[in-house]
């Protein structure tokens, strides 16, 4: 009896550690800073390493007094290193110009860009502030996303629990044909 | 005293082939009935498609760097439409979703009957699926995703699981698989047949070619071989082979697009399918060429918005409609000389299109196949940590698109042959209507045809 509920205790302490361990994780991902004729523009990722796939990033845009530049049309667009482009990937490097949407404090930009391959990449940043359109490109390092465990884990749990359903359906048909 | 009339029977007028039954060769006959067979093609088939699944699931998520991508979408999809060609829905009998049906159903299925809305629907869900899955592809880049064309995998497979365990035979080949409808319809204008004999069938009280008998199940595609008059629900597993008691089945080549001269119930949604395939493959050239963005260009500019949901979509409502209008404005034309409804016309001649499909499908493929075919070996290699680099081409453009506009023609005389076969079936030999009606759809085909070879001589962008 203690076995068990040492062992259920165990599993359940794991739990709870490998839920609180990922979400007190430190959330704040990587910030490159520019300075583009006095206007300092900070990317920022939400992770440290930018993943294939779709992304959010944010923009922060701060003047030269180190005010927040509200109202600033923002578009961005990606482009993937071509010293990093495999010679089969002929297609997707690069995508269009996305327009980012004012986030939830002042200066801050956000949207989301797509990442076909892993490599370098060039972020390619446009704004036009009150002193006129300015440019900003950012180099980054996206990795290979891992597997999409949500989607893995949903599968297994479906199918088995079809598996078992049918079982039990099967097991019940086969009692009352006897009966 | 008066000689007895012997019955007369029409061979011009039978989609049957008369050609030599591939079961009198003892060996073959011996494969086909004995227990190996299919499992000998399907298990090994099974383990390489696991495999397949893991690698799109777990491997690296660039295109061309996964296995997984090149197997199916470089290999695996140009081969299938020639696997049908050639012969039948073979492919079907060894799929892996097939056996996984049948391992599912053998250990908890529940066997019940097929409901009633899909025997009755089936085909149009099927159309339905395949529209829709074409759709998402371009919207969420599912061929260009290991991880999109590993969740599609999933999603098909759980719903194998689930129709195997509860419903009985291959419901899901039969009546859902996306791939059925097109399967079906490209068998039609394939190479192969299987038949009963009608004089032993004529003293068969046993029926084990559809019930099964204590050794081998019965058909698991819901047929009867003894009233077959298509193949294209037959995937040749070998279950009535095995348990005929009369050796009434017979196994036979036949001129390609021979069935489609004589089908005796036109069906509207199988037409509408060959339609829509021949769509398809004008949206799968047109976003892979050169002019597409451009197109997307002046769409976002028409339509005030530059989401690709939106002008893709547009696009592929008009790419579909294209043939739809088209065949649909033939029927209207040869209304005039055979007297049929539009919809009549519709039904009946939208099978003459097949074999410019099918023709259209293999082109459009054999450029994956043979510009990007040695990125198979390349990612497969790289499993063992060996970087390949270099050209993925197996043949140059030019063979390619000679290749191509080859097919094309191919399949344009072929499908013009099928609008006169079966015209001359509908409305008789030489008269008016019959004539009428054949260079009416003859023009159409040719336009079509045409179309395909222009789109064929814009270059291409690559899969991987």
């Amino acid at each position: 009896m203690k076995n068990k509920l040492i062992k259920k205790l165990s599993i359940i302490s794991a739990l709870v550690l490998t839920l609180s361990t990922s979400v007190l994780a430190d959330g704040t991902g990587k910030k490159i800073n520019q300075t583009i004729d006095g206007v300092k523009a900070t990317l920022m990722l939400t992770e440290d390493k930018a993943k294939t796939g779709e992304n959010e990033l944010t923009l922060k845009l701060y003047d030269n007094k180190d005010k927040p530049i509200s109202n600033a049309d923002v578009k961005v667009s990606v482009e993937m290193d071509k010293s990093d482009m495999g010679s089969m990937n002929m297609g997707d490097s690069k995508a269009e110009s996305i327009q980012f949407k004012k986030g939830h404090e002042e200066g801050e930009y956000v949207g989301t860009v797509k990442f076909s391959d892993k490599g370098k990449w060039k972020v390619k940043t446009n704004f036009t502030a009150n002193n006129g359109e300015k440019m900003a490109d950012f180099n980054i390092e996206v990795i290979s996303a891992g597997p999409n465990w949500f989607v893995v884990g949903g599968f297994l749990i479906v199918a088995i629990l079809i598996i078992v359903t049918a079982g039990i359906a099967k097991k019940k048909n086969k009692k009352s044909v006897q009966a | 005293m008066a000689e007895k009339k012997r019955p007369v029977i029409d061979e011009e007028n039978s989609s049957s082939s008369g050609d030599r039954n591939l079961l009198d060769n003892k060996r073959f006959a011996s494969f086909m009935k004995s227990k190996w067979y299919p499992g000998v093609f399907q298990w090994p088939v099974a383990i390489v498609f696991a495999f397949i699944v893991y690698e799109l699931l777990f491997g690296s998520t660039s295109a061309h760097d996964n296995f997984g991508t090149a197997a199916t979408w470089v290999l695996w999809w140009p081969l299938l439409p020639i696997i049908f060609f050639l012969l039948g829905r073979f492919w079907c009998a060894i799929c892996p979703f097939g056996l996984l049906n049948d391992v599912v159903q053998k250990f908890v299925g529940n066997n019940r009957p097929v409901p009633k809305f899909l025997r009755k629907y089936g085909i149009w869900i099927i159309d339905a699926m395949f529209i829709a899955i074409t759709w998402s592809d371009h919207i969420w880049g599912v061929v260009e995703s290991p991880r999109g064309s590993g969740t599609l995998l999933l999603l098909m497979t759980i719903a194998v699981i689930f129709s195997g365990a509860v419903f009985e035979r291959r419901t899901w080949c039969r009546y859902l698989c996306f791939l059925g409808g097109v399967s079906g319809n490209y068998t039609r204008a394939g190479m192969m047949e299987l038949r009963a004999t009608p004089e032993k069938c004529a003293k068969c009280n046993v029926a084990a070619c559809y019930k099964g008998n204590d050794k081998v199940e019965g058909c698991p595609m819901f047929e009867f071989p003894r009233t077959m008059d298509t193949n294209a629900e037959c995937n040749f597993c070998g279950n009535c082979v095995k348990s005929c008691p009369n050796n009434s089945i017979k196994i036979s080549r036949r001129l390609p697009t021979k069935e489609l001269w004589f089908i005796r119930k036109p069906k509207l949604e199988e037409s509408f399918l060959a339609v829509v395939i021949m769509g398809i493959v004008f949206v799968q050239n047109i976003t892979m060429i050169n002019i597409w963005q451009p197109i997307l260009n002046w769409l976002e500019k028409a339509t005030g918005t530059d989401s690709y949901y939106v002008t893709f979509t547009i696009t592929f409502i008009i790419a579909m409609l294209i043939p739809i209008v088209m065949l649909a404005a033939t029927g209207l034309i040869a209304k005039k000389f055979n007297g049929d409804s539009v919809k009549q016309n519709f039904s009946k001649f939208g099978y003459a299109i097949i074999p410019l499909d099918m023709a259209a499908h293999i082109a459009h493929n054999l450029f994956h196949l043979l510009a990007e075919g040695k990125s198979i070996l390349f990612t497969f290699m790289a499993l063992f940590g060996h970087e390949m680099h270099g050209s993925t081409a197996i043949l140059d453009t030019a063979t390619i698109q000679a290749l191509q506009y080859v097919l094309i023609a191919l399949g344009t005389i072929g499908s013009i042959y099928t609008a006169y076969r079966l015209a001359k079936s509908n409305y008789g030999g030489k008269n008016s209507k019959s004539l009428g009606t054949s260079i009416v759809y003859g023009v159409l085909i040719l336009i079509l045809g045409i179309i395909n070879i222009i789109l064929f001589m814009l270059p291409m962008a690559m899969r991987m």
